[in-house]
Order: structure tokens, then C-alpha cells, then sequence
């Protein structure tokens, strides 16, 4: 039967390629021809547009019409009552590398002095632990500062410690930031490789109607690679939000599933500036699968109980050979994630508290840490832990400079000349969880802007205090996750 | 706006075909289709499961960027334009012919053509935008950033897209997804 089946089919015997070359300029010729003779239209588009009613930016309908040029607006998508509108604008070019640079160096300043802000706080409300996605609130503010103009975007740039670049330069440098990231870690079968996930969306939602400046939405696309959505929250709040929490659950793998607080929206928003991120990865070298219940000491109050995961046994063949550094200041360790691109740096401050330890961590001395770190054999234990945090983060940024955002006095003209627009609200909400094998986290910014109502080693490492857990890009030492663990039980 | 670009130099576009002209990348099409061809006609494969149509798209979706060389060679996804027009040419092409009956020699042949046409089924019945992704990303094996550009939309889309068809894939073809085809969407 087998046999019979053989005979009646042809063996395959693939086509010389330069036959099939040949073959590909014939029918090419044919093409050609049947192009030059008939039309070719943007109509289908055209009417889309104008069936859902859209505005579109002044030279929008015109660049519709001819297909094939840059500028095009096509809606390519839909979530809810939102439509996403997109065009063919070339990215930006990577900064010059020492632009580049010094915005890495910034995200980390503006790391560190986001966490000593937030640890202040924290310890105010009492519970000590603070996560957050700094990289995540970076490029959201970032996306922002390109709308300020005066005081108002040098206090954004205060903020983010890039005041010594201009805002070309600093949106330049953001874009090769997150280009380096993306690079990094978006290839193809990441899964099946075993290589860190590292997926990073932004989002602008627009109110219908406003006047924004189309080189604002412009260069959105370009440095941020940002999709435009079109929503209608004077009309339909409700369906706003939902479409903006939808948009936060599928880019955060449903970790995060709303992006503002409720409230913290109303009919005088005009649009909303988003940016959500999700990581998971294994470790380099796994913690053995059990975990073993043992006491951690937080800075005040009684020891508690909490689940340790362990390496293998130092003298095991797969013993944990990671960079480590003992000080009478601190105990640092790093660990490496599978791919050996991004790594987890663990700190724990021996001589001091942690929120004083925070206090006087600078750019500088994080990069001194890191350097003064040797591989070595260890047996490490430490908690595994699952942290959540919602931060309004309004009163923060304030603190960190960029208060004239926030009142009637905000200049926000490079987004719309009108209406007067202030930021009404910044929040952010993070995820992260640490196993025996790995790290998940997710963390998600928003960016409300609102129309003015008046114009206005040998030895074993048990991490059993307080400690810094800080998920970084090896290569451009960027800050992508940080977590003050004071209580792994809370 | 939204997106994603990479676009082209505006001045670029438009002209009619130069089919000698370099890419940006200095390639010219003939360098380009010697280094495509063989991905293209697989994909295509995978698509129709007959090797001559696989050849026959392949050539149609090549002419194509021959005939509009001067507007594709610059692009920097142009492998990911080919794949895009092969993977609409071949499942037009699957569309338009009766499915073939599986063979009856060779038990594990026989599961895998049914589960191919089972799944071709599947894609066929999801919206445009949805399948485009689904075949660029899983069956060309093309980067997400890849995937975006050759479609237009942003990555966020891309990912919304592909969540929102592995589901209607799992609910389409059930048990034989998980078992046949999850490995090869990384579920």
C-alpha cells in the first residue's frame, strides 16, 4: 500500500534558484506593467477615518491619500471605545554614544534618589517596603518633557537629572536607552531559549478633538516608538478607563490591571501618557526547589518567620560562582539572569539601617559596588518574596523638582497650544515576585494631563535584614525594577 | 502616531521600479532573493504543506518586491514585506484549492497534514490583522519588532493581537492545539 501511495505521488525536487530568479523578473514585468496602468487608492482609509469620526492632525488627511508616503494614518487597531492610529514614521537614530551614556547615568541617579524619596515616605506610612519601576516612570516622564516648555520642563528634567542635556538629547538617549533594552531581550524564541522576556509599550490616549500639535505626536512616535489612541473621556469616561486598564492588563501579562486609581480620571482629563513593562527570567543558576522557613530580622519590630530559598552546597558541582562582595558596610551579590544580559544585585547594608543606607547611595558608589564584586563559590539563602505597590506619586515628583507641572502654572504648549493643561495625575503600579527559579515583574505609569479649570563566598550569605533587590541591565547598568525589602512577610 | 516606524526616507518612495537599485543595506535584489528565497518557500510550505505552490508563492511574492524594488529595497524590513505578501499568497492559495486528503501510508504524516489543515482552518477564520501576526511571528518566525513594522502597528498591538488569536486558535482547534502546535507558539 505504502508502495502505491509513493508511485502516484511526484518526488519533489526543488527548483534552481536562478530558475526561479528568472522566473520572479517574468512575472515581475507582468506586475509593472498592470501597476503603471491602473490606480491604487486610499479610500478604504479614508472612509474609516471618517466613519469613526477621528481628527486627525492638519496635514493628516492629506497624507492618507498618497498610500506609500510617510505620514500615512491608518487605524490599526481597537480596545473598546479606543482606536489606535498609525503612521509610518521613521524611528529616531540612536544618540551619539556619550549622549547615550549620560542618560544611563541619569536613569540611575534618577533611580536612586526616587528610591530615597519613597523609602522617606514608606517609613512615614510605616510598612518600610517600597517597588517601583524607575526606567518605567523615566520614560513616561520623558514622553511628558517633550510637551513642557520653560520652567515646567526644566523642573521635568530636574526630576530625571537630565538637565545637562537638551531635550533633543535627552529624547535621543531615552530612545537608545530603551532601543538597547529592547535588543537585548526581544528576540525571536526568547521562551524556548530560556532568555529573559522584556517586552516595553507606551501609549498615548487622546482626547477627540484636541488641538494637539502634530510634531508632539510625531516625535512620540519617533523617540518612544509610542502608539496614538483616540478616546473620548469627556463622553465616555468609563469607557476611557476601561479601554486604558485593557490596554495595562495585555501589555503587562494581566499582572497590572488598571493604570489609575479610581477617581483619579474625570471629564477634564485630555490624554494620558502610558508605559507599561513586563520581565520574566530564570535564574542563571537555579535555588534548589525546597524552601525552608527561618527568621529575618526587619529594622524594627520582632524577627519574623519567612520562606528562604538556598543554592546548592558550596562544594557541589553546582554551586552558585557569582560575583559577591563582603564589606563591614554591605554584602553584595549579583545574580545572573539566564543570558547573562540582565542580573539581579542584592545589597544588603550590614553597619547601617537601610533607608540610611539609601540615603547615602549615590551613581557613584553603585558603580563602586559593582566594581569592587568578585566571583566566587557561595552558598547564598535568601527570602523569596512577592511585592505589590500603587503609587500616587504626585507628591514625590513635587519633591523632586517638577512641581510647576502640577499647578495652573504648567506650560504644556508643545502638546497643545490650547487648552491651558496641567499633569492631574501620576501614578504607577508594580509587580514582583522572586522564586527558587526566577524573576516576574511587571510595572505600569500613567501620565494624566487635564484641561486647567481656571486658566491655570567560604562562608554562607543568608540575606536575613533588610535589603536592596535591583533588577539591572548588565550592559548599560539601567535600573529596571527596585524593591527595599524591610519585610518579606508584609 | 503611532508607531514604528523605520520607515523609509520619504524621498525614497514612490518611484517606479528600479529593479538594480541597492538597498540601504547595499544589497541588490538579486543578493536579496538568494538569501530570502529559501525562508520565504518554506514559510510557505508550512502554510500550504505542498512544496510546488510553496515555489509558486514564493516567486509571486518576489516578483512583487521586484516590480516595487525601488520602494522596498530600503526598507529595513523587507524580509519581513516578502513574508508578509508570501503568507496572504499562500493562504489565498489554500483557500482556493480543496484541501488534499491525507495520506494513508504513514499514520504520523497523516496526523500532522490533519492538524495543518485543521490549523490553516483556524487561521483562515481569524480577522486579517490577527493572522498576518500570527503567521509572521510564529510560522516566519519573525522578532515582534519585526512583526510591527511590516504590519504597521506598534509592538503593544502586536502582542494584543497574538494574545487575542492563540486563544481563538485554543478554542478553534481544542485538545490537537495544545498537543500538535503548542511548542511551536511557545504556549
Amino acid at each position: 500500500m505504502s508502495s502505491t501511495s509513493r508511485a502516484s505521488k511526484p518526488r519533489y525536487t526543488p527548483t534552481p534558484p536562478e530558475e526561479l530568479l528568472a522566473r520572479t523578473k517574468q512575472r515581475s514585468a507582468a506586475h509593472r506593467q498592470r501597476r503603471l496602468a491602473g490606480g491604487g487608492g486610499g479610500f478604504a482609509v479614508v472612509a474609516a477615518l471618517v466613519l469613526i469620526g477621528v481628527l486627525l492632525p492638519s496635514n493628516g488627511a492629506r497624507s492618507q491619500q498618497a498610500s506609500d508616503k510617510p505620514g500615512k494614518v491608518v487605524v490599526s487597531a481597537r480596545i473598546g471605545v479606543a482606536y489606535e492610529l498609525t503612521t509610518n514614521e521613521p524611528t529616531a537614530p540612536n544618540a551619539a554614544h556619550q549622549v547615550a551614556v549620560a542618560v544611563d547615568n541619569d536613569e540611575v541617579g534618577f533611580s536612586l534618589d526616587l528610591l530615597n524619596k519613597l523609602a522617606t515616605s514608606s517609613k512615614a506610612s510605616g510598612s518600610g517596603n517600597v517597588l517601583v519601576s524607575p526606567s518605567s516612570l523615566a520614560t513616561a516622564l520623558a514622553m511628558l518633557e517633550l510637551g513642557a516648555k520653560g520652567a515646567t520642563q526644566a523642573g521635568i528634567a530636574a526630576a530625571l537629572h537630565t538637565s545637562g542635556l537638551s531635550a533633543a538629547q535627552q529624547a535621543e538617549g531615552w530612545h537608545t536607552l530603551a532601543a538597547l533594552l529592547a535588543a537585548e531581550t526581544s528576540t525571536s524564541g526568547a521562551h524556548l531559549k530560556h532568555e529573559p522576556e522584556l517586552d516595553i509599550a507606551n501609549a498615548l490616549f487622546l482626547q477627540e478633538h484636541l488641538p494637539v500639535l502634530p510634531a508632539y505626536v510625531q516625535a512620540l512616535s519617533k523617540d518612544f516608538q509610542t502608539g496614538l489612541w483616540q478616546v473620548d473621556f469627556e463622553k465616555d469616561l468609563v469607557g476611557a478607563t476601561r479601554a486604558i486598564n485593557l490596554w495595562t492588563s495585555e501589555n503587562t501579562k494581566g499582572l497590572i490591571k488598571q493604570l489609575f486609581s479610581p477617581g483619579a480620571l474625570d471629564a477634564t482629563t485630555v490624554l494620558v501618557l502610558a508605559d507599561a513593562v513586563y520581565f520574566h527570567a530564570k535564574w542563571s543558576s537555579p535555588f534548589g526547589n525546597m524552601t525552608l522557613e527561618r527568621p529575618f530580622y526587619p529594622t524594627e519590630g520582632a524577627p519574623v518567620r519567612v520562606a528562604f530559598m538556598s543554592s546548592p552546597s558550596a562544594e557541589t558541582r553546582s554551586a552558585f560562582h557569582i560575583p559577591v562582595a563582603l564589606t563591614s558596610r554591605y554584602v553584595a551579590v549579583e545574580l545572573p539572569y539566564a543570558g547573562d544580559k540582565l542580573s539581579a544585585l542584592v545589597l544588603m547594608p550590614t553597619g547601617t539601617t537601610l533607608p540610611g543606607f539609601v540615603a547615602s547611595l549615590t551613581p557613584s558608589l553603585l558603580a563602586q559596588i559593582v566594581g569592587g564584586m568578585f566571583p566566587q563559590s557561595v552558598q547564598l539563602s535568601m527570602p523569596t518574596f512577592t511585592e505589590q505597590s500603587d503609587y500616587d506619586l504626585i507628591q514625590t515628583l513635587s519633591s523632586m523638582g517638577m512641581a510647576q507641572a502640577f499647578g495652573p502654572g504648567a506650560d504644556l504648549t508643545a502638546i497643545a497650544p490650547r487648552p491651558p493643561l496641567y499633569v492631574h495625575a501620576v501614578e504607577q503600579h508594580a509587580y514582583l515576585q522572586v522564586t527558587p527559579k526566577g524573576t516576574t515583574a511587571a510595572a505600569a505609569t500613567g501620565v494624566g494631563v487635564a484641561m486647567s479649570a481656571t486658566e491655570a563566598t567560604e562562608h554562607p550569605i543568608v540575606i536575613d535584614h533588610p535589603f536592596l533587590f535591583l533588577v539591572r541591565d548588565d550592559a548599560t547598568g539601567a535600573i529596571l525594577f527596585e524593591s527595599m525589602v524591610e519585610n518579606p512577610a508584609s | 502616531m503611532a508607531n514604528l516606524g523605520g520607515g523609509p526616507a520619504g524621498g525614497s518612495l514612490g518611484g517606479t521600479a528600479a529593479p538594480t537599485e541597492r538597498s540601504s543595506e547595499g544589497e541588490d535584489f538579486d543578493e536579496f532573493f538568494l538569501r530570502i528565497l529559501p525562508r520565504t518557500i518554506r514559510a510557505a510550505r508550512r502554510l500550504t504543506g505542498d512544496p510546488w505552490i510553496a515555489e509558486d508563492v514564493a516567486v509571486e511574492a518576489l516578483a512583487r518586491a521586484h516590480a516595487r524594488w525601488g520602494r522596498v529595497g530600503p526598507l529595513e524590513w523587507r524580509d519581513a514585506w516578502v513574508l508578509k505578501v508570501a503568507s496572504r499568497e499562500a493562504l489565498h492559495q489554500v483557500r482556493r484549492r480543496p484541501p488534499l486528503p491525507p495520506p494513508e501510508n504513514d499514520r504520523d504524516e497523516s496526523d500532522d497534514v490533519v492538524l495543518r489543515v485543521a490549523l490553516v482552518a483556524a487561521l483562515v477564520g481569524l480577522p486579517r490583522r490577527q493572522r498576518e501576526t500570527i503567521v509572521l511571528r510564529y510560522l516566519c518566525d519573525l522578532p515582534e519588532v519585526d512583526v510591527a513594522r511590516a504590519l504597521g502597528v506598534s509592538p503593544g498591538t502586536v502582542k494584543t493581537h497574538i494574545h487575542r488569536a492563540l486563544a481563538a486558535l485554543r478554542a478553534s482547534i481544542g485538545s490537537d492545539f495544545e498537543e500538535g502546535y503548542a511548542h511551536e507558539f511557545h504556549v
